[in-house]
């Protein structure tokens, strides 16, 4: 980075944080600071983008593309489905009863112990959750930049809290809409730079059929295979499920698409997701790939976490180190000079020349891997606590290495951004259901909206050093990491399963709903505790028991007029 | 009575068969 990418670095980050608080200065009644103001759909619709994409999928998922292929696509076929129910069934009950929070419905619909169970279960998981959302990116880009990765925490973290404190929704969704811009904008730059940094004589069509020779390019997979991670099955009913959890009752999601000027606005903003998501996704994996290609044709790192590998070369496993990097330097050279032959041989039509040498730079490949896995262990052995997945650290170090200046100051905003994005809607969402379902509901039930405004800045601080102090205080590792993603799946189900009781299951009250929610999330705790089985289980698992418990006890409470006083919120039209 | 997604899928199925 020169003084031309940090120029471009902060006036993009600190130019649109500084514009998000000009445009929504002056005083805001409580429906317009959580409410946001008369949001068109197309904000609406980045908006959600937005606060779903955070920098872990601009540095993640080119590195998944690089690693594994397209397959992770996969991940996201449930999402057009959940995005139509939503907006089918969801939203015009949310709009219609007018709630500031989704858990506001819970209260409407079953009673107050539920309301609070809801909100409780969303504020520690997200309260969780927002610590990730600024540590991740940090620990990337403070390792390739060497920055302090606690000035770089604390620094980024303090610019989200200014402007979403300051305000509020209208503030999230007006900076979201740039964020969003400034990372298409940088992305689609890369991808060009990319393509035009490829070997002289490689077309785009050779681009994917090396990439196709080493099975980067299986995008779908319909095997039946529960072992295999990502399956078309599994994206269609796992992906359904999760997105339906996320999009429909997660508070960072409701909050931006309640800000619709109309239900029209609202849904408009869902379907643009509902069709732009998978090609969204499938262009970012695209760009891992050809990231893999461009590879095969210059010289790679061993592995591409450098401090970490320069770290480990100066102890004992030094000279191990260097002899691997040798062997894979030399295996890399051979399948750069066998792939170059097997692209000559398709020009020229000689197919069986063309197999052959396909078939040597795949023999190739598997020494060049074998070399990167030799080394992980390497890695793994000097250093017990090391991380040695350096997945997350293919894109940035071809941007740093390859992309022009001012451009790679672009690409470091896009992180950056990703990260404002994320964090702000979530920090918004912590805010506004502690005050909407806990100061306003429990504490001060007599607030006015000025009180209540208040209240909601000062939550939303205090949520923003939360997370700025789990990122700096927690030793966050890999598993820490994969913890946070653990703690989401185990009090998703239970809070989906609390939904669709309130929206499908007309003859469910709230005592029994409230007690069975209890007891599927103890059940889920006990088989996290004993089982084995992928975490994504326990989402389908706390839903499916706290529905299944939710009818067992209705027979056993009684239904009070209360409960049957909340009937009328509870048919979808 | 006033979302593509198939579409997609043929075409990922389609980019999976070709490259293979």
């Amino acid at each position: 980075m020169n003084a031309l990418d940090y120029v471009v670095l902060l006036a993009v980050l600190v130019g649109i944080a500084a514009y998000g608080m000009w445009a929504t200065r002056g005083r805001q009644d409580l429906r317009t600071y959580l409410k946001g103001g008369n949001t068109h759909w197309l904000t609406i619709g980045l908006s959600v983008m937005a606060t779903q994409a955070s920098a872990i999928t601009f540095l993640s998922t080119p590195g998944q593309g690089f690693e594994s292929g397209l397959g992770f696509v996969q991940n996201y076929f449930g999402a057009p489905v959940a995005l139509i129910l939503i907006a089918a069934v969801f939203l015009p009950i949310y709009r219609r009863l007018n709630v500031y929070t989704a858990y506001e419905y819970l209260g409407r619909r079953f009673d107050a112990k539920t309301r609070l169970l809801g909100a409780g279960l969303f504020l520690v998981q997200r309260g969780l959750g927002a610590g990730i959302t600024i540590y991740a990116p940090a620990i990337v880009l403070s390792t390739v930049m060497g920055w302090s990765m606690n000035a770089t925490i604390i620094c980024s973290g303090l610019l989200v809290i200014a402007y979403t404190v300051s305000g509020g929704t209208p503030a999230v969704n007006l900076t979201q809409k740039y964020q969003i811009a400034v990372i298409f904008v940088g992305m689609i730059a890369a991808f060009l730079v990319l393509l035009a940094r490829l070997p002289a004589g490689l077309t785009f069509g050779d681009a994917l059929s090396v990439a196709g020779g080493f099975h980067k390019l299986e995008a779908v997979d319909f095997s039946l295979n529960p072992d295999r991670r990502y399956t078309v099955w599994s994206g269609l009913l796992g992906g359904t499920f999760l997105a339906l959890s996320y999009f429909g009752t997660d508070q960072s999601q409701v909050q931006r698409y309640l800000t619709g000027a109309s239900l029209r606005e609202s849904r408009l903003g869902l379907m643009f997701n509902a069709v732009f998501k998978i090609p969204m996704q499938f262009f970012i994996l695209l760009l891992g790939v050809l990231v893999f290609v461009f590879y095969q044709f210059e010289r790679p790192p061993v592995f591409f976490n450098a401090s970490a590998w320069h770290r480990a070369a100066r102890g004992e496993a030094g000279p191990k180190l260097r002899a691997l990097e040798q062997d894979f330097d030399v295996a890399q050279a051979e399948k750069r000079r066998h792939l170059a032959a097997w692209i000559d041989a398709r020009h020229a039509g000689d197919l069986p020349a063309a197999g052959a040498e396909r078939a040597a730079a795949q023999a190739a490949h598997a020494r060049t891997e074998a070399d990167r896995e030799q080394t992980r262990l390497a890695l793994k052995a000097a250093d017990p606590k090391a991380q040695t997945n350096d997945s997350d650290y293919v894109f940035v170090t071809f941007i740093l290495s390859y992309l022009p200046h001012g451009l790679i100051g672009l690409l470091i905003a896009v992180f950056f951004a990703a990260t404002f994005s994320s964090k702000a809607g979530e920090l918004n969402a912590l805010g506004a259901t502690t005050t909407v379902d806990w100061y306003r509901h429990v504490i001060r039930r007599d607030a006015d909206d000025a009180r209540c405004v208040k209240a909601s800045r000062w939550f939303t601080v205090l949520w923003g050093f939360v997370a700025i102090g789990f990122a700096l205080f927690a030793n966050l590792t890999e598993n820490l990491i994969q913890a946070t993603n653990i703690i989401g799946s185990i009090f998703y189900g239970v809070v989906l399963g609390l939904f669709l009781a309130a929206f499908f299951l007309k003859w469910i009250a709230g005592t029994a709903v409230f007690w069975a929610a209890i007891a599927a999330q103890v059940l889920v705790f006990v088989l996290y505790a004993t089982l084995t089985i992928s975490y994504l289980w326990y989402n389908f698992i706390g839903c499916a028991a706290c529905l299944l418990f939710s009818m067992i006890l209705q027979f056993f409470f009684p239904r009070t007029a209360r409960s049957v006083a909340g009937d009328e919120t509870r048919n979808p039209s | 009575r006033r979302v593509i997604f198939a579409g997609w899928i043929a075409l990922l199925t389609l980019l999976t068969r070709c490259y293979s």
